[in-house]
């Protein structure tokens, strides 16, 4: 395979390069379809009746009323879906928790009870305001430290497996078995490196601290949404998600069919951030209700369903405890994490996971001891946002960090250099760094903001600067595994590009086309794309993974190298030269030693099908996200490789606190980022910026307030993200350090810089009010509080 | 997000048939909508008839005739903000209106809508049997009460949330009702949180209020986000001087009370006072005398007193 394009970077075309968002258009000019925008033929609506409860026994339901209202078409109840199951995790020892309909038992207020299908939207609400529940409560429990102790109501008794889960069926060779759920702990994660009694016995300063994390929105301005429509044993749904393979594979266990027989179609996305990945009820809803009635249905949550009854960030404790020599170097690290994963799973074994996989290849830590809990409460259910983990773990790790260097007499740049690793390190599980501009990040980002003239000396008098790292994956072996890339081009020189990575804002298609531009030596206008069609495009890696340019972009550029070389192959016969030294650009091939010969794409195109029996190019590219590795790491051994590549950054954060009001003011953020090798620098910083408010938010505003299980702000006035007047200078500085195997260098960038930027504003905050705050969010009365005690 | 119940909808021409038709059970007066519509989608009430005071001649316009001025109820924020002889004359009450919200509730939301709006604590607006709800209890007390109240109350700690309250209520402003003969103060339409003062069928028509000579004012508001948000504590603060000395003083404090909330004490103290550091230490000081604030809102009562504070040493500065 010519893998090697001879061109050096600065002779890049479209990588590289900020070109213009290829969905820019549609989106700006209204003409974007999002799911809330399908309508069909015939379609009806659903709404669902949820549980008002954190925990009851159903005793009854009554539908006679509702079913007499004329226009409803259809009522089911837990009745109708028994012993259906999905959830994100599913394991030979953790089955599928989660019923599309609550059966005997609500555990969460949002929780589905009924649901129905009704000719107009008002009919199906007033309909399910005629079903009669009668519920007895139960005892709930909201803490998860609560939830622990024996004494506590348990929420799961056995949890049986609803059917063979795709680790079986992709051969992992071992049985699903129930699980007896025991003080409420979802899954439990215990991993030692080293020898950390040792290791604390060798430090000359230990610190330890509990630190607790916030519940955060995603806050995805289009509502959670699908359209179902099924006939003739197939499933077509629209549904506003972040991959359409996690959709289709549960759709297809939850409805009986084969993965083929459903299709996930590509509707434009107005947002996810992680809260769009796994089946939700109203999707498999809206499904069976449109096989039960015969007609299309479509389901739009409205705001406060989206915020009560979807998915919410994982609030995290954590107790750790860390040893550093009096020159700086860490010795030990114990970290115990406690997740209230809410009333069912959701991804609280993988964010326990997480929270040690994100944060290992930040530090050299000789010995290491991570207990980590996924403990289920009567709260909303969790599931990933941005970073997934991260930001929870780095709000810890990087503030006790910043406490030890002040006892040690460090400054905190200088116990991070310390202690930062590097290109080449083998990380515990066997992954390799083969691409790590950590320090180099760092050190930018110190440099640019100033760090070390201003930090400390403002100390207590209201303005202050901090740092935080962090780092993030490209990809992971999980379901389906890798992705497979598709380019074919057309007799008049274009191409179509095929990928089941799906845009759903963060610009992945814009960066296929690039790629394949690139590779072919042909204009942007030339390239189109169909992605995100389970259908009708090859696979990919869900995008949440991250993987969307380490793994499903690389599987489209060896996919527009492959068609490259087909293209030459022909090209070599009709110039009559040889095929290695050809060469692609300005859609014309031409030869690099006599550039005299030279011939359209088109011309060539046209003559591999019309004289080679209707050949049409077509280039096929592969892609994994960890080479020779087949299956996820364990999740509670922490054992098994994980990624190909992680992607590493710096937040420099510089704030004033307003000791009258308590208000804290974030100046700037500076994110300096590895991301390899910036494809589309545009979409880059559009990325870190984003990330940059979000973090921002999840300190100083946002707070999902859940009381007895209940969300008090569930919308957009009173759930507080800030607004465009809020956001602060920022800056981003692209470290490069091309990953060997990521499309020309790069890797992930969408979700690990929120982490960097959680830490930097916390530690900052610290150096200007001379207080450690150690819970999210932090707000004024906490400042004023705080401030309060000081004096 | 639909509304899930009908109702009839009206658009009188004349203050006589918004009357008859408001003095008829089951009706509501709407404005611009933006507090009421998104009630109707919770269907936290759910009237059957409602009626339009926008298409009335008599509730709108903005008059000045160099001694009083004349806003018609049915004005929008976005008229009051921009218009050129409520910000030459009365720039702080612009200047209030072009803090509430958003542009586009403000391009909506009228002045007598905002002056009557409802309360915005979360228990009573997610439907929780509540006092407000005809039910038993306050369950911000014990439970989230971070909003509300910090002067007491009695059934009910929700705050008024009216920007434009404070500042008019500070400059004096009285209402016209139809139906009645005289106008009544402003502060008298507030009688506790949610309960205004007008009787079934009454609708306020005009606000007018009196320019004062050597009189400064200034409105402060206190959110999280510089924009959208309700105030968390906001104060409209008016003070006519005679010289260096303070003749009369109105401090009027927003969301921090049932209904709006007359620092009293601060009044009095300053009235014959110069605006010196220790004075208006003192007066912010006193602004918050006698607070007793929920288990969560401690901090408001800092905060109105740091408001009142660098209120009052805006108008001294300039």
């Amino acid at each position: 395979m010519q893998e090697i394009l001879r061109k050096k970077k600065t002779e890049y075309r479209y990588v590289g390069k900020p070109v213009r968002r290829v969905d820019g258009y549609k989106k700006v000019t209204g003409r974007a379809v999002y799911t809330v925008d399908v309508d069909l033929p015939g379609m009806l609506h659903g709404k669902i009746l949820r549980s008002p409860h954190p925990h009851a026994i159903i005793k009854s339901i009554d539908t006679s009323k509702a079913e007499r209202l004329p226009g409803v078409k259809a009522i089911i109840t837990g009745k109708d879906t028994e012993g259906v199951r999905f959830g994100f995790v599913e394991t030979p020892h953790m089955p599928a928790d989660m019923p599309p309909l609550a059966e005997d038992r609500v555990r969460y207020v949002g929780e589905a009870v009924a649901a129905v299908a009704a000719t107009s939207e008002k009919v199906a609400v007033k309909a399910i305001n005629l079903i009669e529940v009668e519920y007895e409560p139960l005892k709930a429990v909201f803490h998860p430290e609560e939830a622990m102790k024996p004494e506590a109501p348990a929420i799961h008794d056995v949890i049986y497996p609803s059917g063979r889960s795709f680790w079986q069926e992709w051969g992992v060779e071992r049985d699903s078995t129930p699980q007896k759920v025991e003080r409420n702990i979802a899954s439990t994660l215990k991993l030692e490196i080293g020898d950390v009694e040792e290791g604390f016995g060798n430090a000359d300063h230990v610190k330890e601290g509990r630190f607790e994390t916030n519940v955060t929105a995603h806050g995805a301005l289009e509502p959670h949404g699908a359209v179902a429509r099924y006939s003739e044993g197939r499933l077509d749904v629209w549904l506003s998600h972040m991959g359409p393979y996690m959709k289709r594979y549960w759709l297809a266990r939850t409805m009986g069919l084969p993965e083929s027989h459903v299709r996930v179609r590509p509707a434009f996305v107005g947002g996810a951030f992680g809260g769009k990945i796994d089946l939700f009820d109203y999707e498999y809803i809206a499904s069976h209700l449109s096989r039960l009635t015969g007609r299309p249905v479509k389901i739009v949550l409205t705001r406060r369903e989206v915020f009560q009854a979807t998915r919410l960030r994982h609030p995290m404790i954590f107790y750790i405890k860390t040893g550093v020599k009096k020159d700086g170097r860490i010795t030990a690290m114990d970290i115990k994490a406690i997740d209230d994963t809410g009333a069912y799973r959701g991804t609280g074994p993988v964010v326990v996971y997480l929270a040690h996989a994100f944060s290992i290849p930040i530090y050299r830590i000789p010995n290491l001891r991570y207990t980590g809990y996924a403990v289920y409460t009567n709260n909303p259910v969790r599931v990933a946002m941005r970073g997934h983990g991260a930001p929870q773990a780095r709000f810890a790790v990087e503030q006790q960090i910043d406490e030890i260097a002040e006892e040690a007499g460090l400054d905190p740049y200088e116990i991070r250099m310390i202690n930062a690793r590097e290109r080449g390190d083998v990380l515990p599980n066997g992954d390799v760094l083969n691409s790590c501009g950590l320090k180099e990040a760092l050190t930018r980002a110190v440099e640019d903001g100033k760090f070390l003239q201003k930090y400390g000396k403002h100390r207590g008098k209201g303005r202050g600067v901090g740092i935080g790292l962090t780092s993030m994956f490209s990809g992971a072996q999980f379901y389906p595994f890798g992705a497979t890339g598709v380019v074919l081009l057309h007799d008049d020189g274009g191409a179509t590009v095929f990928t089941g990575a799906i845009e759903f804002g963060q610009g992945s298609d814009t960066m296929m086309c690039q790629i394949v531009a690139e590779e072919l030596g042909i204009d942007m206008e030339r390239v189109s794309i169909l992605s995100g069609d389970s259908e009708l495009c090859p696979i990919a890696l869900d995008n949440w993974l991250s993987g969307g340019t380490f793994v499903n972009g690389r599987a489209v550029q060896l996919a527009a190298i492959d068609a490259r070389n087909k293209l030459f192959e022909y090209a070599a016969e009709l110039l009559g030269v040889s095929r290695d030294e050809l060469q692609a650009e300005d859609n014309v091939i031409y030869s690099v030693d006599d550039p005299s010969k030279r011939i359209p794409h088109e011309k060539v195109v046209k003559y591999a099908i019309h004289r080679n029996r209707g050949q049409q190019i077509v280039g096929v590219g592969h892609a994994t996200p960890v080479e020779g590795a087949y299956w996820y790491p364990s999740l509670t051994t922490g054992k098994g490789r994980f990624t190909g590549a992680y992607s590493f950054s710096a937040t420099f954060a510089e704030v004033e606190v307003d000791f009258e009001t308590g208000v804290v003011k974030v100046v700037r953020i500076i994110n300096a980022h590895d991301c390899g090798y910036p494809i589309n620098p545009v979409l880059v910083e559009g990325q870190a910026e984003g990330q940059g408010y979000m973090g921002m938010g999840q300190v100083l505003f946002e707070e999902v307030i859940e009381e007895k299980g209940t969300i008090l702000n569930p919308n957009f006035l009173d759930y507080l993200m800030p607004t465009s007047i809020d956001v602060p200078e920022m800056k981003t500085i692209h470290i490069e350090t091309h990953d060997p195997n990521g499309p020309f260098g790069g890797k992930e960038v969408g979700e690990g810089v929120i982490a960097g930027v959680v830490s930097a504003i916390a530690n900052a905050i610290y150096d200007a009010t001379g207080v450690r705050f150690r819970k999210l969010p932090i707000l004024p009365s906490d400042i004023l509080d705080a401030l309060e005690g000081r004096e | 997000m639909i509304i899930p119940f009908e109702f009839e909808y009206f658009r009188p021409s004349s203050i006589r048939e918004a009357v008859d038709l408001l003095s008829e059970e089951d009706s509501i007066p709407i404005g611009g909508g933006t507090d009421l519509v998104p009630m109707f989608k919770d269907a936290l009430i759910k009237p059957g008839k409602v009626v339009s005071l926008k298409n009335i001649p008599e509730t709108h316009g903005i008059e000045f005739d160099g001694e009083r001025l004349s806003i018609g109820s049915a004005v929008t924020l976005t008229e009051i903000a921009e218009n050129g002889v409520i910000r030459e004359h009365f720039n702080s009450i612009a200047t209030t209106a072009r803090n509430v919200a958003s542009p586009q509730i403000r391009n909506l939301g009228t002045i007598g809508g905002n002056l009557c709006q409802n309360l915005r604590c979360p228990y009573y607006r997610l439907g929780y049997p509540c006092h407000k709800n005809g039910g038993k209890k306050c369950f911000a007390i014990g439970g989230e009460s971070r909003w509300h109240s910090i002067f007491g109350g009695k059934k009910c700690f929700a705050v008024n949330p009216s920007d434009m309250a404070t500042i008019l209520i500070a400059h004096g402003a009285v209402l016209e009702i139809a139906g009645r003969n005289d106008t009544i103060p402003l502060e008298e339409l507030y009688e506790g949180p949610g309960e205004l003062s007008l009787k079934k069928g009454e609708i306020i028509t005009r606000i007018y209020l009196e320019r004062r000579e050597n009189s400064k004012a200034i409105f402060m508001k206190f959110r999280l986000r510089g924009s959208i948000d309700f105030a968390l504590v906001s104060t409209g603060i008016r003070i006519d001087f005679d010289g260096n000395e303070i003749e009369d003083a109105s401090i009027i404090l927003g969301s921090v009370y049932g209904t709006p909330y007359r620092a009293i004490n601060s009044e009095e103290f300053l009235k014959g006072n110069t605006l010196t550091d220790t004075a208006i230490t003192k007066a912010s000081e006193l602004a918050v005398e006698g607070a007793k604030p929920l288990k969560k809102n401690k901090y408001k009562v800092k905060i109105a007193k740091t408001l009142v504070k660098r209120g009052l040493e805006t108008l001294r500065g300039g």
